[in-house]
């Protein structure tokens, strides 16, 4: 059978298509299974999650784990705390993460953004030198800070309180947020704002009033970036808060797992309100975070 | 354009050049001061701090006992089973972790840059487990790994790889191959992107010219592809050997360090030391050399990427 | 009233020097265009002029007043940039009213003068658009009403014609001419294309590699270059340069190249003793008679038609001639031809100064 040269092409063209399809699939298999277990597992009754073999889908979708942890389920989790777990009420840790994450978002463009104006417009002799180091100041071990950071906090009696963990994220998001700002900031054209100036603005001026709104974006994807850092953190979260007064979804969602009786439901009901707005905020910043990996400037 | 000879200048022309350079430099110092305090007090007094107690035999049950001891603290290292184990065991992290990282990043990389329906879909998928926050990625696979109702378990089984359900995370011989396997699973969109990135910066015309000269797609690979990633695989390497020295979420979640140690990482030993143990002397020399060798890695980062010319921008 | 001073201006960036020494004077009201090949300074001058750059030494006056180190908002100029500068988060009447609203004028005065000078460049339908939505002419003119609304004494152009079409640029140039005459203010105008400086300026500037080779009008310019390079700068196709050294030719003072082309002697015989560069425009070589005095034979080698005109490139002895003639069918390729240049039109400069000495 002699096929026309038009139809080989055709031919040839979907059986490449097929072929990188079955790889996607596969690998979105692997990216996404485990997502897609998670969020499963936390529809799963307790009966079905304990199914040997398991259930590749929920036969009976339920959202009793989330009402539990929501609080809405007070017998069960006085049931599973009596055979060793600390399930508790999520709504204080989600409030205290949203505050924490808000509070270092805010923070870390505050400071940033004069920082990464320094860079991008004006001419020192330190310019290089105080760039570089806040680059080594992003790639410090978190673990490295814990012990002096807890001997501070302890000695002002911050320990326990949003504020400390605030406190210390900054440390970390401010770094790489100059890093990305300065770099985006470098990328509007500074005619604009010596147009502004003949037009009779002071610097300050312009730089508000010109490069700012210009570099929203930027600012945006900055800002978001710190708050999902400060949303994900953990070692410090964990050093630092001992109570619901402070701790931050990620502590409350690990304190979950216990020993003996693990309730994978709840800790994973948990685990997908804590991912919850990591997902949303990555696929909004989405092409930010590919510039900002290829830039090599962000926190892996 | 001639250059300078000693061409007589006024001297104000001297004068303005440098009230410029010092009005900017104040500007500079002043914008970057709230930057600058922050970081000082944050990070900078805090691990000078921890260096000096570092020199000290302090432990908080002993508060009285502090001493000075200069660098016996480090010297002790060198003899204390517990941190070369600690070493050991972070070296295997880091190479498993870099390996398969690197490998399924780079297949996954080669893929996404092929034109297919739906691209930009499985792209912007690919940054999931990147955004999940360490913990959480230790808590889903740890359900995975589950010694009973485990999903590895259920599917080793069903193709017959396994007889017994084991408790993967907490096996003395899979531990660390579990802890790996998390970590690289997290990893790996960073390190796809980072691929992604330099694979689209190859000029078509370097595949079209070796095509005229008739090379395979294997030898174009090998002869184009590979030399022009090697920077990337750069960058891949040391921000992956950073990770590997940090990592802490997973292992708490996941194994706790063990069984017996055989997965405390310097990171979790560091750790331990210091909030269980509450030995800070010998926890902050833990922290130093970590601290150390990070730096050490960042100074080849900041080359690598002053090389790629990112501070011109 | 506005006049500018420019005296002993120096600047460097770094060890660059890229001026040294530099003075000029334009009139109130005067229309100057500053002409130079790419890199000679043109935009440095113009930015020095706004307060952009920083002067490392010397003195700029407005009108007799040391503006040297004043701020540009200090200063009463207003400048159009090369690639327009547009505040792309504002409209167009924003972009107009941004100057004056910096400058504290009142709302009523804002509105109504952003509407006369949106009249006047024909932008009234475009003013709640942003700049991305404009074509290249019309943000070129909504760069231009930002300039003439604020009605400053002293108007800026960086090329600002560069960035459009060729038909929309010879439009552009006839506009700006006649908001230079209704606006009444001080015009410096930078370009590196010579058919805009000739057909614009009152006086042009020549510069060339931090240095002004010639001030004067245009006419001026083209017809008594300075200096070698304003020759070879101004005037298209090229002048014809010929090296050539003082001779005796049959009792007569001529000078003659190398390769035996001769030429009549300069009028006024100063600085003749060392070697000259004779120059001559295409447009002054005439094809004459085998026999008229002075003839040079050349030989036809390409033929080009513009359109306008014809140029016939020939060689004489060892250079190659460039000639234009009207529109002309020209089939005598590879012919002989006798050519003179003439003589009223013959430039001539001292080899070693380059200098123009008749
Ligand atoms: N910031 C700077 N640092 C060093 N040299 C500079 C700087 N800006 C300009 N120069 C140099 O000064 C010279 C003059 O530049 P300028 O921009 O004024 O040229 P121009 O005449 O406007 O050229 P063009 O027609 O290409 O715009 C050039 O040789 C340029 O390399
Ligand atoms: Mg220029």
């Amino acid at each position: 059978m002699r096929l026309s040269r038009k139809t080989r092409l055709a031919l040839r063209k979907a059986g490449r298509n097929a072929v990188l399809l079955c790889l996607a699939a596969i690998a979105m298999i692997y990216l996404i299974g485990p997502v897609y277990w998670m969020v499963s597992t936390s529809l799963m009754t307790e009966k079905e999650m304990f199914q040997v073999p398991p259930h590749w889908y929920p036969h009976d979708p339920s959202f009793h784990a989330y009402r539990a942890i929501f609080g809405f389920n007070p017998e069960l989790v006085a049931e599973v705390n009596a055979r060793g777990l600390q399930v508790q009420n999520i709504m204080p840790a989600l409030w205290n993460s949203i505050k924490t994450s808000v509070f270092v978002a805010f923070a870390t463009i505050l400071i940033a953004i004069p920082a990464a104006y320094s860079f991008a417009r004006l001419r020192f002799r330190l310019s290089l030198p105080l760039l570089m180091a806040y680059m080594m100041l992003r790639t410090v071990p978190s673990i490295v800070l814990v012990v002096p950071v807890f001997m501070v906090l302890r000695t002002i009696g911050l320990i326990d309180t949003t504020a400390s963990l605030v406190l210390v994220y900054c440390t970390f998001t401010v770094p790489f947020s100059i890093w990305l700002l300065q770099s985006y900031f470098k990328t509007i054209p500074i005619e604009l704002e010596e147009a502004a100036w003949v037009d009779g603005c002071g610097q300050l001026t312009a730089a508000i009033r010109i490069m700012l709104p210009l570099a929203v974006p930027g600012i945006v994807a900055t800002f978001i970036l710190a708050f999902m850092a400060s949303w994900s953190e953990f070692l410090y979260a964990v050093t630092f808060t001992k109570t619901l007064n402070s701790q931050t979804v990620t502590v409350i969602a690990s304190s979950f797992i216990g020993i003996e009786a693990a309730r994978f439901d709840l800790v994973l009901a948990a685990g997908v309100l804590s991912s919850l707005p990591p997902f949303i905020l990555a696929l909004i910043v989405q092409r930010y975070i590919v510039a900002g990996f290829a830039a090599g400037s962000l926190k892996g | 354009m001639t250059s300078v000879d000693n061409v007589a200048l006024g001297h104000d022309a001297i004068d303005r050049e440098q009230t410029r350079e010092r009005r900017e430099s104040f500007s500079a110092f002043a914008l970057n001061s709230p930057a600058i305090i922050w970081l000082v007090f944050m990070a900078v007094i805090p691990i000078g701090w921890s260096f000096w107690t570092s020199l000290h035999s302090m432990n908080l049950r002993r508060p009285h006992r502090t001493q000075f001891i200069g660098l016996d603290n480090y010297f002790e290292l060198l003899h204390a089973p517990e941190f070369l184990n600690a070493i050991q065991v972070t070296a295997v992290f880091a190479a498993g972790t870099i390996a398969f990282s690197l490998l399924i990043g780079l297949l996954l990389a080669l893929l996404l840059n092929e034109e297919f329906p739906g691209r930009s879909l499985v792209r912007a998928l690919t940054l999931v487990p990147w955004a999940m926050p360490p913990v959480v990625v230790g808590l889903v696979w740890s359900w995975i790994y589950d010694g009973r109702f485990g999903l590895l378990n259920a599917i080793f089984k069903s193709f017959g790889i396994i007889r017994e359900s084991r408790a993967w995370a907490l096996d003395p011989d899979f531990a660390m191959a579990s802890l790996i396997t998390a970590q690289v699973w997290h990893q790996v969109p960073f390190v796809t992107i980072v691929f992604l990135a330099a694979l689209q910066t190859i000029p078509d015309e370097f595949y079209e010219a070796a095509k005229v000269d008739g090379a395979s797609r294997l030898s174009r690979f090998f002869h184009i592809t590979l030399p022009w990633l090697s920077q990337a695989m750069l960058i891949v390497l040391i921000t992956q050997t950073m990770e590997a020295l940090r990592v802490f979420d997973l292992v708490f979640v996941l194994t706790g360090g063990g069984p017996g140690d055989a997965t405390t990482v310097l990171g979790w030993l560091t750790y331990t030391r210091s909030f269980s143990f509450l030995d800070f002397g010998r926890g902050n020399s833990y922290a130093f050399v970590m601290a150390f060798m990070t730096l050490l890695l960042s100074v080849f980062y900041i080359r690598l990427l002053w090389k790629r010319g990112e501070f011109a921008r | 009233m506005a006049t500018i001073e420019i005296s002993d201006l120096h600047k460097r960036y770094g060890a660059v020097e890229i001026f040294r020494n530099l003075n000029l004077h334009v009139q109130d009201k005067e229309f100057v265009v500053l002409v130079g090949p790419s890199g000679c300074g043109k935009s440095t001058l113009l930015r020095m002029l706004a307060g952009l750059e920083d002067v490392t030494d010397g003195t700029i006056s407005f009108d007799g007043t040391d503006v040297t180190d004043l701020k540009p908002k200090h200063r009463d100029v207003a400048m159009v940039f090369q690639n327009y500068a547009l505040y792309p988060h504002m409209s167009v009447a924003k972009n107009m009213a941004f100057g004056l609203r910096m400058r504290g004028v009142t709302n009523a005065e804002i509105e109504q003068r952003v509407a006369a000078a949106a009249g006047v460049l024909g932008l009234t339908e475009y003013l709640e658009r942003h700049p991305r939505e404009l074509s290249g002419g019309q943000r070129q003119r909504v760069a231009m009403g930002r300039a003439i609304v604020r009605t400053p004494q002293v108007f800026l152009f960086d090329e600002p014609l560069s960035n459009l079409d060729a038909l929309l640029r010879v439009d552009m140039r006839a506009e700006v001419k006649s908001l230079h005459q209704r606006l009444n203010a001080t015009f410096v105008y930078v370009t590196h294309d010579q058919v805009e400086a000739m057909t614009m300026a009152d006086r042009m500037v020549v510069m060339n590699n931090g240095t002004i080779e010639q001030v004067g009008a245009p006419l001026q310019v083209y017809d008594k270059p300075a200096n070698v390079f304003v020759a070879s700068f101004i005037g298209s196709p090229a002048m014809n340069m010929i090296r050539a050294k003082p001779s005796v030719a049959n009792g007569q003072k001529v000078i003659r190249s190398d390769d035996g082309l001769t030429f009549p002697h300069p009028k006024n015989n100063t600085g003749c003793e060392g070697g000259l560069i004779v120059g001559f425009r295409p447009r002054d070589l005439n094809v004459v008679d085998k026999d008229t005095s002075g003839a040079i034979e050349a030989k036809v080698e390409i033929v080009e038609h513009t359109g306008v005109e014809t140029l016939v490139y020939v060689r004489a002895g060892s250079h190659k001639l460039c000639m234009s003639i009207d529109k002309q069918e020209w089939s005598g390729l590879g012919e002989s031809v006798c050519v003179l240049p003439d003589p009223a039109n013959t430039h001539y400069f001292d080899e070693t100064t380059k200098q123009r000495v008749g």
